[in-house]
């Protein structure tokens, strides 16, 4: 197992790299941050937005292969370069991952863990009401955008604070401006988890509904039976173990793009994480911001797939057998 | 005193379709009631039944008594206390009942826990031992179902079966998809388990040979029903229903001698010193396939290469099939070295060298009707398509097909018929070499026989058939090769190897063989083999069979260390050879 990983260690190495630097040449190429400073009145002379380019490393003037060895120098060195109003990168990058994290974890987990059981718990019903329930509920859920659930949430908070008297639920920002006490983090980050969590809970409940199927019939859960198991504990210990499997490896890979997939979130809620810095730096052509986003998602997805193959020879024997 | 009985047991899935209809049966306290029939009769229905295991749609009616208690209409949770503690089952197809992502060890330890309140450890012990008691060593309780050969996954299910003492043990077809060898040993396992417990036990098959040798009463199914139940010896000698006679009919039989006349054809296909070695990236190593067999196969001349799975007979097959240069050593077809051959003249022997699969169901492709299948062939060698057409109906009729066949699918044919449309698709061309690749062991008794005798009638070109048991291709082979390891152990004329084996190998494969006889297969003198297979990858100095020969353990030290130090060599030249230093008896000249 430790070769096999090292081996996948190496090659997701390789192809970050590559995903790192294709982000950047990319942006580089299509981003045009010169438009920002020419757009500025009073117009500043040419010389001068040359000059602040060049400084910035964002000069369209310079050639991209020398833009690009000044950028890479850089992030080996960790340094990310400077944002389009010359503030450092690294901070930024680092603060805003943390609200995204905050946003997202809590959510993200509660969703999927709750989704693979509520599709397990659909599939050892299939054909029932509760079934048909779920299986709708689902559907809707993963046909309702997510900006449209977050605007229903909030209508529908705004109704339960008003009956309540109390202000109970906040959906402005992270905290409110002044207060900073634990309490008050939690009341900010109910309806946003909310959001992240049903929408991962949609997508899961339907995989996990899907792979439990195939097993609902297997020949291992009737051996499991004839040994005197319940039907249901039956199916959560032999059927649904065998069946979190190949889930596991899609927790890991979909949690690596749900960084950036929050953006609507983010923006819906007033949280200043990733995905709105993103949004907005596209906009504003601001090359090293997106190239380090870029960056930080190739890391972001390499690991989600280095530690979903981990979890996946973990929970199934026959992938360590087979490497 | 009867343990379970069964009345009037009927099983309906939809409203007009009984899976089983009007069943009764009862088994004492240590006896064997073997169920037979063809797939489809209702047998694995009626054990499922009688567990309380089948699906949720099935509607039950009659009744099932475990001693003085009604199993059916009681609720899943009273029925788990009863399954697997008083009642229990071994499955057919190791491989599938075994959950894939837990060990051996704790899968079995569960059928303990469930019942007892015991702990973890002493749960674990108590695996460990029932691994001993089924012969698979207490340390592999650590292994994955996918770590162990399928005759130790069956003798898991057993250990499963047996871990809380239950009085009855329905087994489900506990050895079919094992080798003959095997399947021996399972058998010995279970008739140990019987003779420990003093369970009742309900054996089904679908092989009257492997119910002969344990069953003390038998029951022959058809269609859902049962024709006819009684006395094993009763059922064997003097059987009164047409379907148990036809079942009796289709059993392969090394008693009786072989029809087929040698013939003396000139040589149609020749392999000399072939080999075939994979290698693989886990430990590095190289799978030994084929590692240097030498034969030859005339013209009208039926060779069989038998031997058990994985001792590289289907790879054999499939490195003449490819028509190019070998690894090592040489194969020449009608004449030609295929080493040398050129793209044109490839193609043409393409036209004289066909094959029959093993599995005519994921051989035939499920897109194309029947007609369309045997046409391909003849068209992309040039049949113009209306001879094609006509052709068509003369291959259809020649394997007993009716013309109604021909617009037909493959998944809506029998087994029987898609495998004689997979034999009407290697006759196309009038081959002059046909490879057959197991081409009845996916079949039912009653179509293997109406296979074997369209194969036997069919066989008039250069044959080469490969199998994995000797009682198959006893009545069709002129001769018999029997591969062991990548090797060619003993080869010769069938009457010959048949009548007085010379390999220890080829003694206890011809051992193995069930005898549909209840007599005769309690009183022969088996040589069982211990163990399985050895590891292909590995290959020890001398004698590779060693390990597990019955021989070699009673030989002296001075006549060991010949095993043991060089691997015996087939003497060329002679009708009949053997590698063995120590043969069973004398063959060719200078032994």
């Amino acid at each position: 197992m430790a070769a096999f990983l090292l081996r996948r260690l190496a090659n997701r190495l390789a192809l970050g790299a590559l995903a790192v630097s294709l982000g950047y040449l990319l942006a580089a190429a299509a981003l045009d941050p010169r438009a920002g400073y020419e757009g500025r009145v009073p117009r500043p002379p040419d010389a001068v937005v040359d000059a602040r380019l060049t400084a910035l490393n964002l000069n369209d003037r310079t050639p991209l292969v020398d833009r690009y060895g000044r950028w890479a120098a850089g992030i080996l060195h960790g340094d990310f370069g400077r944002t389009s109003d010359g503030r450092p990168v690294g901070g930024e990058l680092w603060r805003r991952l943390g609200v995204s994290l905050r946003l997202l974890t809590v959510g993200a987990v509660l969703g999927s863990v709750l989704g693979v059981l509520v599709g397990a718990y659909a599939a050892m019903r299939r054909g029932r009401a509760a079934d048909r329930l779920i299986s709708s509920g689902s559907y809707l859920l993963v046909a309702v955008p997510v900006f449209v659930l977050a605007v229903l949430l909030q209508i529908a908070a705004g109704a339960a604070n008003d009956a309540m008297g109390v202000r109970v639920f906040q959906w402005v920002g992270e905290t409110t401006p002044g207060e900073s006490g634990f309490f008050d983090r939690v009341q900010h980050s109910v309806l946003p988890t909310i959001t992240i969590g049903l929408t991962q809970f949609a997508l899961y409940s339907r995989y996990q509904r899907a792979l439990m199927l195939d097993v609902l019939h297997a020949d291992f859960v009737r051996t499991a039976r004839a040994k005197g198991l319940r039907r249901r504990s039956a199916l959560l210990r032999h059927g649904l173990r065998t069946a979190v499997a190949p889930m596991a490896a899609y927790f890991a890979y979909a949690s690596g793009l749900l960084l950036l997939g929050g953006v609507f979130t983010e923006k819906v809620f007033g949280w200043h994480g990733i995905g709105e810095w993103l949004v907005d730096s596209i906009g504003r052509g601001d090359v090293n911001v997106v190239a380090a986003i870029g960056c930080l998602a190739a890391c972001g997805v390499s690991s989600a797939g280095l530690v979903s193959d981990v979890l996946h020879g973990v929970l199934d024997p026959r992938v360590r057998a087979a490497v | 005193m009867t343990v379970l009985r069964a009345t009037d047991l009927t099983v309906r899935y939809a409203r007009d379709v009984a899976a089983l209809r009007g069943v009764d049966l009862s088994v004492e306290a240590n006896e064997v009631l073997g169920i037979v029939g063809e797939s489809g009769s209702g047998k694995s229905t009626l054990a499922l039944a009688l567990m309380g295991l089948l699906p949720e749609k099935a509607r039950v009616d009659g009744s099932v008594r475990l001693g003085a208690r009604e199993l059916l209409g009681r609720s899943d949770a009273q029925l788990s206390r009863i399954r697997g503690r008083e009642m229990s089952m071994v499955f057919q197809d190791a491989m599938s009942a075994l959950t894939p992502v837990r060990t051996v060890g704790d899968q079995i330890a569960e059928a303990v826990r469930v019942h007892s309140r015991v702990g973890r450890a002493a749960a674990r012990a108590r695996a460990a031992e029932l691994l001993g008691l089924v012969g698979v060593a207490s340390r592999r309780a650590g292994a994955y179902p996918h770590e162990l050969s399928g005759g130790m996954r069956q003798r898991v299910l057993i250990a499963m079966a047996i871990a809380n003492e239950p009085s009855v043990l329905i087994a489900d077809e506990p050895t079919a998809s094992l080798d003959v060898t095997v399947q021996g040993q399972v058998m010995d396992v279970l008739r140990a388990v019987k003779e420990a417990s003093g369970a009742a036990i309900v054996l089904i098959s679908h092989d009257l040979g492997v119910v002969a040798g344990l069953a003390d009463r038998v029951m022959v199914m058809r269609a859902g029903r049962m024709v006819e139940s009684g006395p094993v010896e009763q059922i064997y000698r003097a059987p009164t229903a047409p379907d148990t006679v036809e079942l009796l009919r289709s059993i392969p039989r090394l008693d009786e001698p072989s029809v087929r006349e040698s013939r003396d054809g000139s040589v149609v296909l020749e392999v000399d010193g072939l080999v075939k070695h994979y290698r693989t990236r886990r430990r590095g190593g190289t799978v030994r396939a084929v590692d240097g067999i030498a034969f030859d196969v005339r013209e009208g001349e039926t060779l069989a290469l038998v031997g058990e799975s994985g001792c590289g007979k289907t790879t054999a097959l499939m490195e003449i099939m490819r028509l190019s240069r070998p690894e090592k050593g040489r194969i020449s077809v009608l004449g030609e070295d295929t080493a040398r051959l050129n793209a044109a003249r490839r193609r043409a022997l393409r036209q004289a060298v066909q094959i029959v699969f093993q599995d005519s169901r994921s051989s035939l492709n499920p897109r194309m009707r029947v007609a369309d299948i045997l046409a391909e062939p003849l068209i992309t060698h040039g049949t113009p398509v209306a001879r094609a057409r006509e052709r068509v109906s003369e291959l259809l009729e020649s394997v007993g097909l009716e013309p109604g066949h021909e617009r037909r699918y493959p998944h809506s044919l029998s087994g029987g018929e898609r495998q004689r449309v997979g034999i009407a698709r290697a006759l196309a061309l009038e081959p002059r070499l046909l490879l057959l690749d197991e081409p009845i062991a996916a079949l039912d008794a009653s179509s293997r026989a109406d296979v074997m005798n369209l194969v036997e009638e069919r066989l008039d070109m250069a044959c080469l058939f490969v199998a994995h048991d000797l009682a198959t291709v006893h009545r069709l082979a002129h001769r018999v090769a029997v591969m062991h390891l990548g090797r060619i152990v003993e080869i010769g004329p069938v009457d010959d190897v048949y009548g007085s084996p010379a390999h220890p190998y080829t003694r206890a494969l011809l051992d193995a063989v069930p005898i549909p006889d209840p007599v005769l297969a309690r009183r022969r003198d088996r040589v069982v083999l211990r163990g399985e297979p050895p590891d292909l990858m590995e290959s020890p100095a001398g004698c590779r069979f060693r390990s597990r020969c019955p021989r070699y353990a009673m030989l002296t030290a001075t006549e060991r260390s010949l095993c043991e130090e060089h691997d015996p060599a087939m003497l060329p030249g002679t009708d009949r050879m053997v590698a063995c230093h120590h043969p069973l008896v004398g063959v060719g000249t200078g032994r």
